[in-house]
């Protein structure tokens, strides 16, 4: 890496070299079996260069490629972006592990235990349902050195565990799955909750329920959370500020949601999957408040966006785990703090209501609009503090900024981590749910 | 690269296997706002290894032909580790070995033009957003064109040779008047024409008269409707809405979807005609050949309203006794290929616009595709742009329409198909199994469909 440095130093004003290596494994289980092991070996090197005050960038997973790196990125800074900001220039990181040795000794066998374990499980269930399966994990080194002197590196593992399964029946589909992903090796008792969660599923939309569109008390886990969360994210995401195209820009210190409501992008969280010590431009990470009680506080950004905007760097500027990317505004562990109420204490509470544990197509929403618009792919009908059965051709279609205001009615206590976020359970009211008449 | 990969397949204990090398030079190109944001050369050269043992599959990724005896060894261990619990033997369908060496026949090369060129072209593009109205307050321009040189060969003999060209553009304008920001959007893509990309101005106004109009528009109001949906969003729709159900891995173990899933099942009406191709050159979803060597085909999944096919792999294929149809599809060199669509269409049919939308008391208009989603049973689609329907004519704008439905039910209530059929190519893709975006094509004419539920507030 010290040597694309040196080699750029000749030729350029500034140099950034990028290098991501990995190594992971997978093991698939579909249909009640074992289906496939998959490894992966990979490595690859992103160069950012500054000629004439231009960048240029090139990326290659060609190996001894060094000349045709640099050859690259000196023709894109003929016409590329003025270097208006500074690469990092310092070589402090943030107090953060994320790898554990256990995760690269753990073995194909063992993964492969812990998938039939899950379809066991649920075959025993019910052996009508096709179960399936997938343990990942992934062992990758993530390299930075630039032309102000920095070279920093470090190692990361991730784990991940699926599983779920589907039920096919004549005009009736159910898809059902949970997940968790951690630095660490997943232990026995999440993996015990994604059994249990899975099969009190199953047990609970097995029966259909019709009702009316009408407006209602909706509960949303914290799987559904994150769609409702996709708004804060495209909104305090710097670019979005700098481009002048989020509703949040002129808005630092204003009242944007109910009091209660409190986010923050923390990339230093201990059991945050996407914490590490350093982001993808090697400036370190920390926690970014985004909302306080309420107010909204600050925006996560690269270094970039905090340049154009005049602002402290928060180490978000992220490649998405790709060198074929530059770095820009990414979030990394996103929070949002819990209330008081446990889960079981508001659902009791809730006279007739709909629980949304998953959404689709809520992606193509206008989120700088606030707009979160889906199908209930899975959920539920609440009567006396019930989940009574299965609600099918269902839309939820809310302004978050209007939710978030004025309908909310509690957050619970528990706070969950589904991949790298943390959200509660949220209660909002008089939310509008149509379906077919 | 022939002779290695020969003799490397040649060395593989297995019941089947395959390897592949891909070898790809790639330009990105992207403007925010008025910035020029990242002008990138990337090259991605890599292999995977694939194999059957037992009925287990084995699979390894790797960046580095070095040591490709190692790489081999952890495959078919892999594999053999797989398979121990099979207990059904499991027999890929039968294709003939081919030996072939495809150039792609270009009509405008885009690694032809001068990065100065497409630069200016898109700056050009850039400007007329930012420059169109004073509502018109950013722009996002992402630019891609990519060459991939593949190299394939498998233990039955097949080996081929495939250049192919994939190239994308996304042109947005994002419009703003308080805390309000609404989009327009232009998207292009083609796998042999740069000439698609150019001479833009046209649409690029309609788009940013869009996003303009919708700062102004009224959210729609909630409920089940009469749509009428435009070419474009025809095609996401049929994606979303039965391409997916008609993968292969779906339905070929999964015995009870078989029941239902029967071929010659009543699906829709007798004018609904929908079929998957590989064949359309120049669209981002054509290949002469998939990912497992097989030649790719014009397949028909409904005609006249009747279930007739599917999308297979040969794994897929040989499970449920039906014919290879050339859809194993892998995004790159890092994925072991998966059933995946190419070219997905609604058939022409007979109907003018006109006849549609004449008797419609209340409707929506739905146009042009943000994109959508499916679990299996359900799906979503989000138009771009729409308008009510009142009285047999298009009537005021809304905005936020996402409409949804049930795959098993939603073709049945496709009650006309148009005469004015179109395939569309953007710059975006499809995802599945982490492997996205994938470069697809979908078209079909407008559509009129009963009984979409989208969602709202209420009245």
């Amino acid at each position: 890496m010290s040597n694309i440095i040196e080699k750029s130093g000749k030729i350029s004003e500034a140099s950034e070299c990028y290098i991501l290596s990995a190594v992971g494994d997978e093991v698939e289980f579909e249909n009640n079996k074992l289906k496939g092991i998959y490894h992966s070996e990979s490595s690859g090197s992103a160069v950012r260069i500054v000629c004439d005050g231009k960048i240029g960038f090139s990326s290659s997973t060609k190996e001894n490629n060094d000349e045709k790196l640099l050859s690259s990125a000196i023709h894109t800074a003929r016409y590329g972006r003025y270097y208006d900001f500074e690469f990092a220039g310092s070589n402090y990181s943030s107090d953060v592990t994320c790898f554990d040795i256990d995760v690269k000794n753990f073995s194909v066998e063992r993964m492969v235990d812990i998938g039939r374990d899950i379809i066991d499980t649920i075959k025993e269930y019910d052996p009508d349902i096709l179960a399936f399966a997938s343990i990942n994990k992934d062992v990758c080194n993530v390299a930075i050195a630039n032309s102000s002197g920095i070279e920093k590196e470090y190692d990361k593992t991730t784990f991940y565990v699926c599983g779920g399964g589907k039920l096919t029946e004549e005009g009736n589909f159910l898809y059902v799955y949970d997940f968790k992903a951690a630095s660490s090796v997943i232990d026995e008792s999440d993996i015990e909750d994604i059994k249990k969660k899975v099969i009190d599923d199953f047990k609970t939309a097995k029966k259909n329920v019709l009702f009316k569109s009408g407006r209602y008390s909706v509960l949303l886990s914290p799987g559904a959370v994150a769609d409702l969360m996709a708004p804060v994210t495209a909104c305090s995401n710097a670019k979005s500020i700098q481009k002048g195209i989020s509703p949040w820009r002129d808005k630092i210190g204003e009242k944007v949601f109910d009091e209660r409501i409190s986010i923050y992008d923390d990339g230093t969280a201990k059991e945050g999957v996407a914490s590490c010590p350093f982001d993808d431009e090697g400036v370190p990470t920390s926690r970014t408040t985004i909302i306080e009680g309420g107010i909204l506080k600050g925006f996560y950004n690269d270094l970039a966006t905090a340049y154009a905007l005049k602002i402290k760097p928060t180490g978000n500027g992220m490649r998405g785990m790709s060198i074929n990317s530059i770095p820009s505004p990414a979030k990394t562990n996103l929070m949002l703090s819990g209330g008081d109420k446990t889960f079981k204490h508001i659902l009791a509470n809730i006279n007739e209501g709909i629980f949304i544990d998953q959404l689709i197509g809520t992606f193509t929403s206008n989120h700088l609009e606030g707009n979160v618009s889906g199908n209930i792919s899975l959920g539920y009908k609440i009567e006396h503090g019930i989940l009574r059965g299965r609600i099918k051709d269902a839309m939820f279609s809310v302004n978050v900024f209007e939710a978030l205001k004025n309908n909310l009615i509690c957050l619970s206590k528990e706070v969950i981590w589904k991949g790298s976020s943390r959200f509660p359970y949220i209660l909002l009211d008089d939310i509008f749910i149509n379906t077919k008449a | 690269m022939k002779s290695l990969l020969k003799e490397t397949v040649k060395n593989i204990k297995a019941d089947y296997a395959e390897v592949r090398i891909e070898d790809t030079t790639e330009t990105t190109i992207s403007f925010q706002g008025p910035i020029l944001e990242n002008i990138g050369e990337t090259q991605k050269f890599g292999g995977n290894i694939r194999v059957l043992v037992n009925g287990g599959w084995g699979f390894v990724t790797f960046n580095s032909i070095d040591r490709l005896d190692d790489k081999l060894s952890i495959a078919v261990n892999n594999a053999k580790t797989a398979g121990r619990e099979v207990t059904e033997k499991l027999s890929l369908a039968e294709v003939c070995a081919a030996e072939d060496n495809i150039m792609p026949i270009l009509l405008h090369n885009p690694q032809d033009v001068s990065l100065d060129s497409k630069i200016n072209l898109l700056k050009g593009y850039n400007e007329f957003i930012l420059d169109y109205h004073e509502y018109i307050k950013s722009s996002t321009i992402r630019y891609f064109d990519r060459k991939t040189k593949l190299f394939y060969v498998n233990s039955e003999g097949t080996y081929i040779e495939q250049e192919k060209m994939d190239m994308g553009c996304n042109l947005m304008a994002m419009a703003v008047k308080g805390v309000n920001t609404q989009y327009g959007f232009v998207g292009r893509g083609s796998s042999n024409d740069y000439n698609v990309i150019t001479g833009l101005e046209d649409e690029l106004k309609k788009a940013c008269d869009k996003a303009i109009s919708m700062l102004h528009a009224d959210p729609i109001t909630g409920g089940e409707y009469t749509v009428i949906i435009d070419p474009k969003l025809t095609g996401t729709f049929i994606h979303e809405a039965f391409g997916h159900l008609s993968e292969g891995d779906n339905v070929y173990e999964d015995s009870n979807l078989q029941d239902i899933m029967k071929l010659g099942r009543k699906f829709g009406q007798i004018c609904l005609n929908v079929y998957d191709s590989g064949l359309d050159s120049g669209h981002r979803g054509y290949l002469k050949y998939d990912d497992e060597g097989v030649p790719a085909r014009k397949t028909y999944l409904i005609k006249e309203g009747k279930l007739v096919g599917r999308l297979h792999s040969r794994e897929t294929a040989g499970k449920m006794n039906e014919a290879v149809t050339g859809n194993a599809r892998a995004i790159s060199y890092e994925f072991p290929p998966i059933c995946r669509m190419r070219n997905t269409c609604i058939e022409n049919g007979e109907t003018p616009f006109e006849d549609m939308i004449k008797d419609i008391k209340l409707g929506v208009y739905a146009k042009d595709a943000f994109g959508g989603q499916t679990n299996g049973e359900l799906f979503t689609f989000t138009a771009g742009e729409a308008f009510m329907i009142r009285d047999g004519k298009a009537a005021e704008m809304v905005r936020d329409v996402t409409l949804s439905g049930n795959v098993f039910t939603t073709l049945a209530n496709i009650e006309m198909v148009g005469n004015d059929f179109e395939i569309h190519d953007s710059g975006g893709g499809c995802g599945k199994g982490g492997q996205m975006p994938l470069p697809v094509s979908h078209g079909g004419p407008h559509i009129r469909v009963n009984n979409l539920v989208i969602g709202g507030k209420g009245d």
